[in-house]
C-alpha cells in the first residue's frame, strides 16, 4: 500500500543558525587498483576442523519432581533462567495461551503488579513468555549477581499464579491486535493442514480471543506447569550446588495438576483446495508458503530432513531471489516436534512472478527428491548441516533455546551430539527417501497472502488444483 | 610461492618491528573477561581481535566510516544503496556467490547494516572457515569495481526499493530525525533514503563513492571468536595488506547537537498501529552529560508508563527512544497508543512524567541513586556483549568514536558510578519543552 506523510508541520527555528555544510558532492574517482593474483584465483579451502564438544548439563531434580538441567560456564557475569513445560496450546486452546503469556506473572500473592514492574527493573530483567502448540517457556536473562533474588521473583509469580480481569481484558486487546495484524499468513496455514477444532489448528477467529476468561488462564498455567510436565534450566555463571538451594527455595512448593490431554493427537491428511488465497487487494507482494505434514521427533527422517532443507533452500536461491521476484529469497523450514509440525517453504515474492516462483518451488522440490546427489553436493549440505549445531550454544541466551528445545520435546540432553553423528553418516539415499516421504510434490498445498484479482487465473491456469479465495477476517 | 614471504612481511611489520605496535587492553579483564588486542596495518585498516575459544566460531565485522551523513547532496539512501551493491559480486566472486559460500561453510548471521554513521558488513563463520570469511570481505574492499556494471547496479537498486516499500515503521523515525534536525544536519534524514534520488543516481557516482569512501584506511575489521590474535593478524595481513590506500577522508562535524528554539510537530498518516513519538536532541555518544541525559530519561519513561499504561489506560507499551550517534543522540519516548487516546491527553502525561522527574532531581532525598535507572541499560550491553556478533560490533563502534575498544567496558563502568547532581544539570539542560519534536503516526491525523 502506498504510504503518505500527508504533513511536516514543522514551527521550527534553531536557537542559533545551523553551520553551513561543506560540499559533499562526489569527486572525480581517483585512480586505485588492488594487485591481483594467484592467491585470489580460488576461494580458500577450511582449515581443519576444530572438534566440537557438545555442552554438557547437569540434570538435577527438587524435592517436589521438578527436573532442573544446569550448565555451568563461568566465562560471562551473565545467566539465564527458563521454566519449560513439554507441554503447550494443544492442552488448552490457542486463544487460551495467547492470553496466558500476556496475563500471567503480572502479580503474585503479597506482590502488586506495580511492585512486580519495579522489582524486575531494579534487577535489570524482562521475562519473555511463549507457548507453542507442544511447550510452554518463560525466560529470562539476568545478571548473574542477580540470579537469586531473579529465581525468588519468578518463583513468587508462576508458584503462585494471580491474574485479574483487568489483565485478562488487556492481554486480549493485545493479543487481538497481534494475532490480527501479524499472523494473516501463518493463521491461513494452520487452517489447511489441520482439520478445524483440531488442538493444533490455531485460531479460526480472532474475536475468540475476547471469550478466554481469567479462571481459564489460571487452569492453564497450573496444569502446564504441573511438576511432571516441567523443567527448568539454568545457563550460566552459577554453581549448580548452589542453583539447586535457590530453585528449591523458589520452586520447591511448584504444584498444579498433570495435563490429561492426549500426548500426540493424530493428524488426518489435509483435505480442501490445493491453492487458498487470502486477499490483500493491490498487494504488489505476494507472501506465499509451500507446505507439508512433518514427521514427529524420533523418526528415522530427522537428520535427513535437514540436509534437505539445506539443499532445497540453495537451489531456491538459485531460482527465486534478486531479479527473479523475491527480496530476500524463500525460507525453508522443516520443524520437528512431539505432535506432528508443518514444513514449509516460505517468504516474499513479486505479485506478477508468484506463479513463476511456484514453478520453482515444486521443480526444485522434486529435483532433490529424484535427480542424483553427487558426492560434493552431499558433502556440502553435510557440513552446512553439522557446522550450523556448534552455533546453537554460542551464547548463553542461544544455549539455552537449544535445551529447551529438547526438553520440550522429551529428548536426552544428548541428543544434538547423536544428530552431528547422524548428519555424518547420511546417504544420498537417506536424504531422496526424507524428501519423497515428507514432502511430495502432489501432496504440496499453497497458502498465498496477496492480490486475487491478479492471482487467481494464473494460478488456475498452473492446472494443479482448486484455487478458493478467502477474504481476511 | 607468493604467499610466505607476504605473510612473514606483514607479520613482522605488524608485531616486530613495533611500528604499529599491538596494543593490549589488559584492563577490560578486571570487569568483564575480555582481552583485546589492536594494530593498524600500514595501509590504515584498523584490526581488533578478541580471543574467545568457548565455541569455535568467529565473528567477523568490517566496519566503514561512512553511513548516510555522508549521502550525496540529493542522493539520500545512497550509502544504504552501496551496502546492498557489495552483496552483488567481484572480480573473483559471482552475484550472489558471497553469500551462498558462506552459508555452504556453516556461516550464520551474514548481513550488512547502514546506520548514519557507518557501514558494516558481518558473518560468523566456524573457525576452520575464517579464510574463507577474510577473503570474501577483503575482495569486495579491493576488487568491487572490476565488475560492477549496470545490470549488477539496478538489482541492488531494485532491492532498496523494496525495502523501502516494506519498512514502514521508518516512516515515523524519519519524521521525527526530520523535525529535529534542521535540513543542513547529516542526522536531517536517515539511511533508509528516497526512492526518487536513488533512482536518478548513476553507475559513475556508485564508482567514485567507493573511491571516496571504501578502502582500508577508512575501515575497521573485527575478530571475536576462536583464533589467536598473531594467527588474526597473520591473516588479515595476508588478505587485506596490499589493498592501497584511498585518499584521506574528511567528514563533516557540524559541532554541538542542535536544540529546537520550538517545539515541532509533524504528522505521518499510514495503516497500522498509532503511535505517539516525542523525542529531543541530547549530547552524543560518550560526551559530557549523554549518560545523564539517559537516566532521567529512564526515570521519565517509569513514569510516563505506569500514567499511560497503568493509570489511564491511554497507550499498550511505552518504549525508550535511544539512538547514540557520533555527532548526536536522539533520545525520547514511543508509545503505542489505545485507541481512545487523544494527543492532547497523551501529550499531557508525558508532561507531568518529564515534570516529576525534574522535582525528583531538584528535591530528591539525600542518597538517591540514579544508578539503579541505569541498571537495565547496564544489563542489556552487558547481556549483549555474550554472543560473538554484537561484541565485535560494539568493540567497533566504541574503537571508532573514542579510539579504542575498551571504552565500551569503561562506560559501562561510569554508568555504575553516575552522579545525580550531574543529572539534574544535563536533564534540565536537554529535556527541556520547547526543545522537543512529537510525532502523530497512524490511520488518521
Amino acid at each position: 500500500m502506498r504510504l503518505a506523510v500527508l504533513s511536516l508541520v514543522l514551527a521550527t527555528a534553531c536557537t542559533k543558525p545551523p553551520p553551513v555544510a561543506p560540499s559533499r558532492a562526489i569527486p572525480e574517482p581517483l585512480a586505485r587498483s588492488t594487485p591481483d593474483g594467484e592467491l585470489r584465483k580460488k576461494m580458500p579451502p577450511a582449515a581443519p576442523a576444530t572438534p566440537w564438544v557438545p555442552p554438557e548439563a547437569e540434570e538435577r531434580k527438587l524435592s517436589n519432581g521438578v527436573r532442573v538441567w544446569i550448565y555451568e560456564r563461568h566465562d560471562f557475569p551473565t545467566a539465564v533462567l527458563r521454566i519449560v513445560s513439554d507441554r503447550g496450546s494443544d492442552h488448552a486452546s490457542f486463544e487460551t495461551a495467547q492470553v496466558w503469556s500476556r496475563s500471567i506473572m503480572h502479580q503474585a500473592p503479597g506482590l502488586s503488579p506495580w511492585q512486580v514492574r519495579d522489582e524486575a527493573a531494579r534487577l535489570g530483567i524482562a521475562p519473555s513468555l511463549g507457548a507453542d502448540r507442544d511447550w510452554t517457556a518463560i525466560d529470562v536473562e539476568v545478571l548473574s549477581k542477580l540470579f537469586a533474588p531473579t529465581a525468588d521473583l519468578l518463583g513468587a509469580l508462576v508458584c503462585g499464579p494471580l491474574v485479574s480481569n483487568a489483565d485478562v481484558k488487556a492481554a486480549q486487546k493485545l493479543a487481538a491486535a497481534t494475532v490480527g495484524s501479524a499472523g494473516l499468513l501463518s493463521r491461513a496455514m494452520q487452517h489447511a493442514m489441520y482439520p478445524a477444532q483440531h488442538p493444533y489448528a490455531g485460531t479460526d477467529g480472532v474475536g475468540k480471543i475476547a471469550y478466554v476468561s481469567a479462571e481459564e488462564v489460571l487452569e492453564y498455567h497450573r496444569r502446564v506447569f504441573a511438576p511432571e510436565h516441567t523443567i527448568i534450566i539454568v545457563v550460566g555463571d552459577v554453581e549448580a550446588a548452589e542453583a539447586q538451594t535457590t530453585l528449591e527455595r523458589a520452586f520447591g512448593r511448584l504444584s498444579g495438576q498433570p495435563s490429561n490431554a492426549p500426548k500426540i493427537a493424530p493428524v488426518p491428511p489435509p483435505k480442501g483446495p490445493k491453492f487458498v488465497v487470502v486477499n490483500r487487494p493491490l498487494a504488489r507482494q505476494s507472501q506465499i508458503a509451500a507446505m507439508w505434514l512433518g514427521p514427529t521427533i524420533g523418526s528415522e527422517d530427522e537428520a535427513p530432513l535437514a540436509i534437505v532443507r539445506e539443499r532445497v533452500r540453495e537451489e531456491l536461491w538459485n531460482d527465486v531471489r534478486v531479479g527473479k521476484g523475491a527480496t530476500y529469497g524463500l525460507r525453508v523450514q522443516t520443524p520437528i516436534g512431539r505432535v506432528p509440525r508443518i514444513l514449509s517453504i516460505e517468504g516474499e515474492v513479486e505479485t506478477e512472478r508468484t506463479v513463476e516462483a511456484i514453478r520453482d518451488i515444486i521443480g526444485d522440490v522434486a529435483a532433490v527428491a529424484n535427480d542424483p546427489w553427487t558426492t560434493e553436493m552431499l558433502a556440502y549440505e553435510r557440513l552446512a548441516a553439522a557446522s550450523a549445531i556448534p552455533q546453537l550454544f554460542e551464547d548463553m541466551p542461544s544455549t539455552a533455546a537449544a535445551l529447551t528445545r529438547i526438553a520440550a520435546r522429551g529428548a536426552k540432553l544428548s541428543y544434538y551430539a547423536n544428530l552431528q553423528k547422524q548428519l555424518a553418516g547420511i546417504t544420498a539415499e537417506d536424504v531422496m527417501r526424507a524428501a519423497r516421504t515428507w514432502m511430495p510434490v502432489d501432496a504440496t498445498r499453497f497458502v498465498i497472502v496477496g492480490d486475487a484479482r491478479a492471482l487467481r487465473k494464473p494460478l488456475e491456469q498452473l492446472g494443479l488444483g482448486e484455487v478458493q479465495v478467502v477474504e481476511p477476517e | 610461492m607468493l604467499r610466505t614471504p607476504l605473510i612473514t612481511a606483514l607479520f613482522v611489520a605488524l608485531v616486530g618491528c613495533g611500528k604499529p605496535e599491538p596494543q593490549t587492553t589488559r584492563a577490560l579483564a578486571k570487569r568483564l573477561p575480555l582481552e583485546i588486542v589492536t594494530t593498524t596495518l600500514p595501509n590504515g585498516l584498523r584490526v581488533i581481535v578478541q580471543e574467545d575459544t568457548r565455541q569455535p566460531v568467529v565473528a567477523v565485522d568490517v566496519v566503514y566510516d561512512v553511513g548516510s551523513r555522508d549521502d550525496p547532496p540529493s542522493k539520500r539512501g545512497f550509502a544504504h544503496l552501496f551496502e546492498h551493491l557489495m552483496f552483488e559480486g567481484t572480480k573473483h566472486v559471482q552475484p550472489q556467490e558471497h553469500q551462498r559460500a558462506l552459508e555452504r561453510a556453516g556461516a550464520t548471521h551474514v548481513n550488512g547494516t547502514t546506520t548514519v554513521d557507518s557501514t558494516s558488513y558481518y558473518e560468523v563463520v566456524p573457525s576452520e572457515q575464517l579464510d574463507l570469511a577474510l577473503y570474501l570481505e577483503s575482495d569486495r574492499m579491493g576488487f568491487l569495481l572490476d565488475t560492477l556494471d549496470q545490470k549488477r547496479f539496478d538489482g541492488a537498486r531494485a532491492v532498496v526499493e523494496k525495502e523501502l516499500e516494506e519498512r514502514q515503521g521508518q516512516m515515523d523515525s524519519q519524521a521525527l530525525a526530520s523535525a529535529l534536525f534542521p535540513a543542513t544536519h547529516p542526522y536531517h534524514h536517515l539511511p533508509i533514503g528516497d526512492r526518487e534520488e536513488l533512482r536518478a543516481a548513476t553507475l559513475a557516482d556508485v564508482r567514485a563513492f567507493w573511491m571516496r569512501w571504501y578502502a582500508p584506511n577508512n575501515a575497521t575489521i573485527v575478530l571475536v571468536g576462536d583464533v589467536r590474535p598473531s594467527e588474526a593478524f597473520a591473516r588479515v595481513g595476508k588478505w587485506f595488506g596490499d589493498i592501497p590506500r584511498g585518499p584521506a577522508i574528511e567528514r563533516w562535524n557540524p559541532g554541538d547537537p542542535p536544540r529546537l528554539a520550538n517545539d515541532a510537530h509533524a504528522t505521518v498518516v499510514r495503516p497500522g498501529p498509532t503511535k505517539l513519538l516525542v523525542g529531543w536532541t541530547a549530547p552524543r555518544l560518550g560526551a559530557p552529560g549523554e549518560l545523564e541525559v539517559m537516566a532521567g530519561m529512564m526515570h521519565t519513561l517509569t513514569i510516563a508508563r505506569r500514567r499511560l499504561v497503568g493509570e489511564k489506560g491511554l497507550a499498550t507499551a511505552v518504549r525508550p527512544i535511544h539512538t547514540p550517534g557520533e555527532l548526536c543522540t536522539t533520545i525520547g519516548l514511543d508509545v503505542s497508543l489505545t485507541g481512545s487516546a487523544t494527543e492532547k491527553q497523551v501529550m499531557e502525561e508525558i508532561d507531568v512524567a518529564v515534570d516529576a522527574t525534574s522535582k525528583f532531581l531538584i528535591h530528591r532525598a539525600t542518597g538517591t541513586d540514579m544508578k539503579k535507572e541505569l541498571d537495565p541499560l547496564y544489563a542489556k550491553a552487558v547481556f549483549a556483549a555474550d554472543a560473538v556478533l554484537s561484541r565485535a560490533r560494539m568493540f567497533a563502534q566504541f574503537d571508532k568514536t573514542f579510539g579504542t575498544p575498551q571504552a565500551f567496558v569503561d562506560r559501562l563502568a561510569r554508568s555504575e558510578t553516575i552522579d545525580t547532581d550531574a543529572v539534574e544539570e544535563a536533564f534540565g539542560q536537554w529535556i527541556v519543552r520547547a526543545h522537543r519534536a512529537v510525532v502523530w503516526a497512524g490511520a488518521g491525523s
